[in-house]
């Protein structure tokens, strides 16, 4: 470490923790490497200081500006949100300005304006905080390569965020082009411990580098206290539900407590509803409790951010728009609404209170259905246990290697061979057979042998080399970068011009003028909706108003915690979690039996409606589904009877008329995995899955130009549905390898078959517990509760539409 | 299934178009040719087909019902930068090779991106037995009963499950307008606002039918 630097700790009173000397010394011996440490021990100084360190053992505490300049770009910080970017910028700036060093630390990300980017392209800074998305862009640049020739690291903040998705195979491409340019360059990512941490830094440590890798872990637990608001009439707790605000009372017992608050809730919609649920109780707090949710304008977040470092503010309800890294030191407790739905996602939301070494992170947890306490218990058992989410690398999507491509040649026109040399050595597309290769380069050069693209070009050959020429190609080409797709957000702006934030287009286009419903906090009355954008004003009488639901809003239970939760229920203990959820428990033995991992509980039960089977395997929502649509296939190819299904994190069930028994031979057969994916290819209507799948993949291989508000009306042309899209391709290009990545992507994430499979196989090898009740049972209610938005799975669009026109000719004829 | 606009009777047929049966004319709205070149002028690999297709159904339309004349309800070409040398001659041939007359009601698509080089007569409006035909439905003379496209009606059906069903289909504008649905099958919707005696139909395994329309 330089001298200056080692002063400026000692100044500062800091001791350098273990991992970080083990970061910076092995950083000095040329290494690549991932760090693991819990927040707030000093994550990025361990793998900032490092580089900083060794340019200024090479050119000196002293630099003019024209050495400065002559550094160039030296480090490279990629962070995956744009909103810690502002952050990290500060934590980077502070040894540099405190030492008065003449070295520029700047950031680039979608927020920066167009002058600061061209003005950052003309000079880069010594250390750039940007996206990967940001970063993939300035390889569209010619002189980028040039620009970043000094490069000695690159540094990859939450790691853990990027992987399993696309965005960290587009982070891995990136890395791969630096690499190219310069085989000892050296990356440093920083991630929360991962369930399966071998496999998931196979990207970071790819063929084309120079450098060793090393893994290092700080031995470091951080103290955490995990405690649940325990319901005091438990009898009247509610089996099930999700947004139940029942223990609103307690929750601002709480928040009086203490000084600040996080209040986590699971969708945004939610936020809202907490939010005016804690105004009603304490009108007087109006000023000191705040609102933050990914759909509120950037200004209005910025602002409850800055409130929340000063500390002036009581309470902020938010998302996981709060989760990451953002250092609020103020922040004294955290609490959790609803199910965490994950182990990591709940620790790392308890990381947000005593964000200091040595300090306890705390977090209460509010149930809002019986059910969920269970969860709460799992969970801390399982961080204590140290048992935690795996992430799944995704299998090499073509549609981020695509664009991709496009952006390497637009930057720096190279021959196909050398192009698949170059991405050959990256992890993700190490094994790309040649006819993935050749239909890549096809799809951006003439589009593909088979079907007909008359007039297609996007990259051309030169001398026998691909390159982009057409300007208005490269134009459309940057606007989209990227792999994030959103729905068509919905500007909603006051008469007055005041920009409020987002909302999506279904929820707005089901309001009419003068309806009003609850945003950011504040009741709006709609003025009108036209062109993407919502005219609000404030509301003056008070009517009902909806709160918006967004997508995406229902995320399921990680398996590692549905499997937790299995285990403990059979285990119960002194936790109070467990003492308090006793009683619904004994009910569930005495009616049946308590779900186990050792076995498969099967009840049978009837109700006016007719009969129904309720499974419980405990493998997640998801895997429910898969599962719920098969098993009723299978059962009822021979039956005259629609089966409409449910699924929850813990199980899913059947309805009938008649006709379901408990019969262990019959759904032996049905939960076999023979003929699996083409079962389930026949049940779950998988091209209408593939078809809305098809979107995202469409998106990222830039068949889709997305409509930005206000801008970009020069492409309306362009305009098109990926329906639409989907439905010419299957009909003129059905080989197209996008729509095979669409099919392939709803059966490995959408129906999760490979877990579905191993779900399959571990049933076969268990007991079938089969138990017939008199009634539901605690387990089986909220499946059953949740039967109005059951849904019949077999049936295709057609036969669902003769039912409906059967159904309204006879309600007509009958009025 | 045949209705009535004004005293005229208007057979409204499955492949989306509408014939007047007394002159024999058949009445096409928002073809939309070349929309497929347009994304590939623009460097959007999306296959060639639906040119031809498209071009093709009307051939095929013309033969069944033994059209005499063929009106175009305006959007006959998407864009200029569709109209690539691939979908000129596509146009081209096509135009050589038919029999019957045909006349276009210039639509907002057309005007922008029409080339001299087509050689199409175009109008505003066009009169067949009794029917006033153009591309917008604003511009239909209110008290004249009229056909126009440019909409590319929609309507949504709702069951108990949250996802319905879109149709797209022929809206009946109460008393006597009739909107046509696009004829392109590459060419988004728009959800209709139906008002009182309005009416919708659609297809459903080549059928049509009249979908019972709630008003919002």
């Amino acid at each position: 470490m330089h001298q200056a630097l080692t002063d400026w700790m000692k100044q500062k009173k800091w001791k350098p923790f273990q991992f970080q000397k083990d970061t910076w010394e092995s950083f000095r011996q040329g290494n690549s490497g991932v760090l693991h440490a819990p927040t707030g021990f000093g994550k990025t100084l361990a793998v900032y200081l490092g580089p900083l360190s060794e340019s200024l053992e090479e050119h000196g505490t002293e630099l003019n500006d024209k050495e400065s300049k002559a550094l160039g770009c030296q480090i490279i910080w990629l962070t995956p949100l744009r909103a810690l970017a502002n952050d990290t910028l500060n934590a980077l700036q502070e040894p540099v300005k405190d030492l008065g060093l003449n070295l520029r630390v700047d950031a680039r990300t979608g927020d920066t304006s167009s002058y600061r980017k061209a003005k950052l392209r003309e000079q880069f800074p010594y250390c750039l905080v940007t996206t990967p998305e940001s970063l993939s862009l300035l390889l569209t640049y010619p002189d980028t390569k040039e620009k970043l020739a000094n490069v000695k690291c690159v540094i990859i903040d939450e790691w853990h965020e990027l992987i399993g998705n696309k965005r960290g195979v587009q982070t891995e491409l990136v890395l791969t082009r630096l690499r190219h340019w310069n085989p000892k360059i050296r990356t440093w990512a920083l991630s929360a411990t991962l369930g399966n941490i071998d496999e998931a830094i196979l990207p970071l440590k790819p063929a084309g580098s120079e450098t060793g890798f090393d893994t290092i872990t700080a031995d470091l637990k951080k103290k955490m206290v995990i405690n649940t608001l325990i319901p005091k009439r438990m009898e009247s707790f509610p089996w099930s539900g999700h947004i139940g605000t029942r223990l609103a009372a307690d929750v601002c017992k709480i928040l009086e407590k203490k000084g600040t608050t996080l209040l986590f809730t699971n969708t945004r919609a939610q936020t809202e509803i907490w939010y005016q649920e804690i105004l009603k109780r304490k009108p007087d707090w109006a000023e000191q409790v705040a609102i933050h949710h990914g759909s509120l304008s950037k200004q209005d977040r910025a602002q409850v951010e800055e409130n929340l470092k000063v500390g002036n503010v009581r309470c902020v309800v938010c998302t996981s728009s709060l989760d990451l890294g953002i250092d609020f030191s103020p922040v004294d407790q955290v609490i959790q609404v609803g199910s965490p739905k994950g182990i990591t996602r709940l620790i790392q939301r308890a990381g947000r209170s005593g964000h200091r070494p040595g300090q306890t992170s705390r977090i209460t947890c509010v149930p809002t259905n019986a059910l969920e306490l269970v969860e709460f218990a799992a969970a801390r058992d399982s961080w204590e246990k140290s048992e935690i989410e795996s992430r799944q690398l995704l299998e090499k999507p073509l549609d981020v290697l695509v664009q991709h491509l496009v952006t390497l040649v637009i930057g720096e026109p190279m021959s196909a061979a050398k192009l698949k040399k170059e991405i050959l050595t990256s992890y993700t597309y190490r094994n790309i057979t040649a006819t993935e290769w050749k239909w890549a380069i096809d799809f951006i050069t003439n589009g593909g042998a088979l079907a007909a693209y008359p007039q297609y070009e996007k990259a051309k050959l030169v001398m026998g080399k691909l390159t982009v020429a057409d300007k208005r190609i490269i134009q459309l080409h940057r606007m989209n970068i990227g792999t994030i797709t959103s729905d068509s957000a919905i500007l909603i702006k006051y008469v007055n011009g005041h920009y409020l934030g987002t909302i999506e287009e279904n929820f707005i286009t089901k309001l009419k003028p003068g309806k009003q419903f609850i945003f950011a906090g504040k009741r709006l009355e709609l003025v009108r909706f036209h062109k993407l954008t919502a005219t609000v004003r404030n509301a003056k009488t008070k009517l009902k108003g909806d709160v918006p639901s967004w997508n995406g809003g229902r995320m399921p239970l990680s398996s590692e915690l549905a499997h937790a939760v299995a285990s403990k229920i059979h285990t119960s203990d002194e936790s109070p979690e467990m003492k308090a959820v006793l009683p619904i428990l004994s009910i569930q033995s005495k009616w049946s039996v308590l779900p186990s991992t050792e076995s498969l509980l099967i009840e049978h039960t009837r109700s006016r409606e007719g009969e129904h089977l309720f499974f419980y395997p405990f493998a997640g929502r998801l895997v429910h589904e898969g599962l719920a649509a098969l098993v009723a296939y299978r059962m009822t190819r021979e039956m005259a009877d629609s089966v409409h299904v449910t699924q929850n994190d813990y199980g899913f069930s059947l309805t009938a008329r008649s006709g379901l028994h408990l019969d262990e031979n019959s759904i032996r057969e049905s939960l076999s995995t023979e003929n699996l994916i083409e079962d389930l290819q026949k049940c779950m209507n998988t091209a209408e899955l593939a078809r809305r799948q098809f979107r995202e993949v469409a998106r990222v291989a830039g068949l889709i130009v997305p409509q930005l508000p206000g801008r970009h009306r020069k492409s309306r042309d362009l305009q098109v549905s990926a329906k639409l899209l989907y439905e010419v391709f299957q009909r003129y290009d059905a080989d197209n390898l996008l729509i095979k990545q669409a099919s392939d992507e709803i059966l490995t994430r959408q129906l999760e078959v490979n877990r579905l499979r191993k779900t399959l196989a571990e049933i076969a090898n268990k007991p079938l517990e089969l138990k017939e009740t008199e009634r539901l049972t605690p387990m089986a209610f909220p499946l059953w509760a949740d039967r109005l938005s059951a849904y019949l799975p077999a049936g295709d669009a057609v036969t669902r539409l003769e039912k409906m026109l059967a159904r309204l000719q006879k309600e007509s004829a009958s009025e | 299934m045949t209705i009535h606009l004004g005293k005229t009777p208007v057979t409204l047929l499955p492949e989306f178009g509408a014939l007047l049966p007394r002159t024999g004319t058949l009445v096409l709205a928002d073809i939309h040719l070349g929309k497929s070149a347009t994304f590939r002028a623009r460097g959007l690999p999306v296959p060639e087909g639906d040119t031809t297709d498209d071009l093709g159904r009307i051939d095929s339309m013309i033969n069944t019902y033994e059209v005499k004349q063929l009106v175009i309800a305006g959007d006959m070409v998407h864009a200029s930068d569709g109209l690539t040398k691939y979908t000129l001659e596509s146009i081209r041939s096509w135009l050589e090779s038919l029999s019957i007359p045909m006349v276009l009601t210039e639509g907002n698509h057309d005007r922008k991106s029409f080339l001299p080089a087509l050689k199409l007569d175009r109008v505003k409006f066009i009169s067949a037995d009794g029917i006033h035909i153009t591309h917008e439905p604003k511009d239909l003379p209110k008290e004249t009963p009229g056909i126009a496209g440019h909409l590319h009606p929609s309507y949504t059906l709702k069951d108990r499950s949250k996802v319905g069903i879109k149709l797209k289909g022929y809206h009946l504008c109460y008393p006597h307008h009739l909107v046509l649905p696009a004829f392109s099958q590459f060419t988004g919707t728009h959800p209709i606002s139906p008002s009182i005696g309005d009416k919708f139909f659609s297809v459903t395994e080549n059928q049509l039918h009249e979908i019972p329309l709630k008003l919002v």
